[in-house]
Formats: structure tokens, C-alpha cells, sequence
């Protein structure tokens, strides 16, 4: 379908050691100049920092406190926020820079997200084994002063919506992204499939509103991925149900 | 009918029904919401945040059945 093709990445510099793909698409040269924007953002900010802050400073300050405000409450210690600072400034930056003519986020190919989630799920795992010790983890499953025969429906519930966060976490982020500019390229083709071009104001404003609704779910998505794995990270450091 | 009858409308179905559900869904908590705010405009910061939350939840089972919907248009 050569609709969808304008969606997938095109490899720019293909790279093949072994079975391993390494190829440089220009999805991951958009992830390149996210990361390069974000380090250049914090670092700018930071260069000298002054009591009554300058412009970049603020700007940082109220970026990262807006941030804090909503993560604090869930994990209670300040040495995780350069983590969730970091992961939600890269989603963050990535989702907008897709929203630029030419670009295509990688936060719309599902190797992407699925590697951040999967980064995530066995942090929260590993963090909650490293701080009560493996069995006593395992035993978390089963939440106590529960009858046992209700256990036995209980536990493997846990166990599959424990196993189901990765690909919910994944899959938003991936749909969120795959879907606005699948909308953007389903409204321009709207003028090969009239086959004139007395309709373009139609899908001109379209894809300004479509747009304008993007940078919204970028932010909100972007949001949306490091409080939930701040949330799977919290529950399993304190994991006492 | 064609070859690809039963897949046009398998995808179709998907990707409707989840919006009759998602809609239905997201109209009720963002009414709810406007409830809340309407009653104490001072906690509007803590319920707009909190709605936004759960919206994106909702949305994203609506995405589900979108991707189950392009996979089966692309195959």
C-alpha cells in the first residue's frame, strides 16, 4: 500500500554486520538531533547559574519543577528526577520535532517505544528485586491477609497485568505518533483522490488543525510515558500492598 | 464479494466499535470533570491534570484496536 510506505523509514546509509540490521534511517538521525537539542538545551541553561535567574535558567527551572510537581508524589526520592528529566525531555523533543516538514519521529516506529519500554519494565524489576531482595519481591504478587482460594485467582492476574505494561506503555506512544501523521498524509490524499487541486483549502486547514492538535499529544504523550513509568518504578520500590 | 470482503469490514469493525466505547467513555469523565471544576474552581490545576491522565488512558484502548485495524488494512 503506497500510502503507507510514506510512514515507514527510509534507510540513508544501510549498514548489515551479520543478521544485525544497524541502518542509519532518517528516523534515527531525528533521534540524533533530539538528543543533541536536549543536552544543548540543559547545558545552555545551566552555564551560570545565578540566584534571580536569566532567561534560558528560567525557562529550565519551570520545565523541570513542572515536571517534579507531578513525579514526587510517586517516587519520593529526588535522585530519580535527572532520569525522568532526561527520558521525558528525549519523548518530549522527538514528538515535537516529527511535527517539522520533512521529519518523521522515530516515537512512530514501534522498535522505538517497545526499546524504551523495555528499558522501563526491567528497571522497575530490577530496581524492586535490588531493594527487598528476590523472594520477598516475589512474594509482593500475592498480596497478604487474603484467603487462599482467592489468591489462586488473584496471582495470575497480577502476573499478566504485570506482563501487559511494556506493550500498553509501547503501544500508546507508537499509535499515539503513527496515528497524527497518518491522519496528515490521509488528508493530502485526499487531492490525488479528487485528481484536481480546487480542494486544497480543505485539506490545507485539516492538517494546520491536525497539527496544532499534534504538538498538544506530544506534550501529553510525552507526559503521559514517564509518569506511568514513574509509577511502575514507585510501586515497585515500595511494594507494600 | 471480493477477496478482501472479510478483512475490509474486520478492520472497520475494530476500529469502530473502540470509538463508540472510547467516546462514550471519555464524555462521561470529561463531564464529571467539568462537575468538579464548576464546584470548587480553586482544585481546576489538580483536576485538569488528573483528567488529562485518565484521558490518555482511555485513548490509548481506542489506539489498540487502531493498530489491529492497520494491521489487518496492510496485510
Amino acid at each position: 500500500m503506497n500510502i503507507i510506505e510514506h510512514l515507514l523509514p527510509k534507510v540513508i546509509f544501510p549498514i548489515q554486520i551479520g543478521p544485525v540490521n544497524l541502518s542509519i534511517t532518517n528516523q534515527v538521525l531525528v533521534m540524533w538531533l533530539a538528543a543533541a537539542l536536549v543536552v544543548l538545551f540543559f547545558y545552555l541553561a545551566g552555564r551560570k547559574p545565578t540566584l534571580i535567574p536569566h532567561k534560558l535558567q528560567n525557562a529550565a527551572e519551570i520545565y523541570i519543577e513542572a515536571l517534579w510537581d507531578n513525579i514526587e508524589p510517586i517516587v519520593h526520592d529526588k535522585a530519580w528526577l535527572p532520569f525522568f528529566c532526561a527520558l521525558f525531555s528525549f519523548i518530549f523533543f522527538i514528538n515535537l520535532l516529527g511535527l517539522f516538514p520533512g521529519l518523521t519521529p522515530p516515537s512512530s516506529n514501534i522498535n522505538f517505544t517497545a526499546s524504551l519500554a523495555i528499558i522501563i519494565f526491567l528497571l522497575a524489576h530490577s530496581v524492586g528485586i535490588k531493594q527487598h531482595g528476590l523472594i520477598k519481591y516475589l512474594k509482593s504478587f500475592a498480596p497478604s491477609g487474603i484467603p487462599w482460594p482467592v489468591l489462586i485467582f488473584i496471582v495470575p492476574v497480577e502476573i499478566v497485568s504485570q506482563i501487559a505494561r511494556p506493550f500498553s506503555l509501547s503501544v500508546r506512544l507508537f499509535a499515539n505518533m503513527f496515528a497524527g501523521h497518518a491522519v496528515m498524509l490521509t488528508l493530502l490524499s485526499l487531492i490525488f483522490v479528487f485528481k484536481s487541486f480546487y480542494i486544497l483549502p480543505g485539506p490545507l486547514i485539516g492538517n494546520i488543525l491536525v497539527s496544532a492538535f499534534e504538538i498538544f499529544i506530544s506534550l501529553i504523550q510525552a507526559f503521559i510515558f514517564t509518569f506511568l513509568s514513574a509509577y511502575y518504578i514507585g510501586s515497585a520500590i515500595e511494594s507494600d500492598h | 464479494m471480493g477477496e478482501n470482503f472479510g478483512t475490509a469490514i474486520a478492520a472497520a469493525l475494530a476500529i469502530g466499535l473502540a470509538a463508540i466505547g472510547t467516546g462514550l467513555a471519555i464524555g462521561m469523565l470529561a463531564a464529571k470533570a467539568m462537575e468538579g471544576i464548576a464546584r470548587q474552581p480553586e482544585a481546576a490545576n489538580a483536576i485538569r491534570i488528573n483528567m488529562i491522565i485518565a484521558i490518555a488512558f482511555i485513548e490509548a484502548i481506542a489506539l489498540y484496536a487502531l493498530v489491529i485495524s492497520l494491521m489487518l488494512v496492510t496485510k
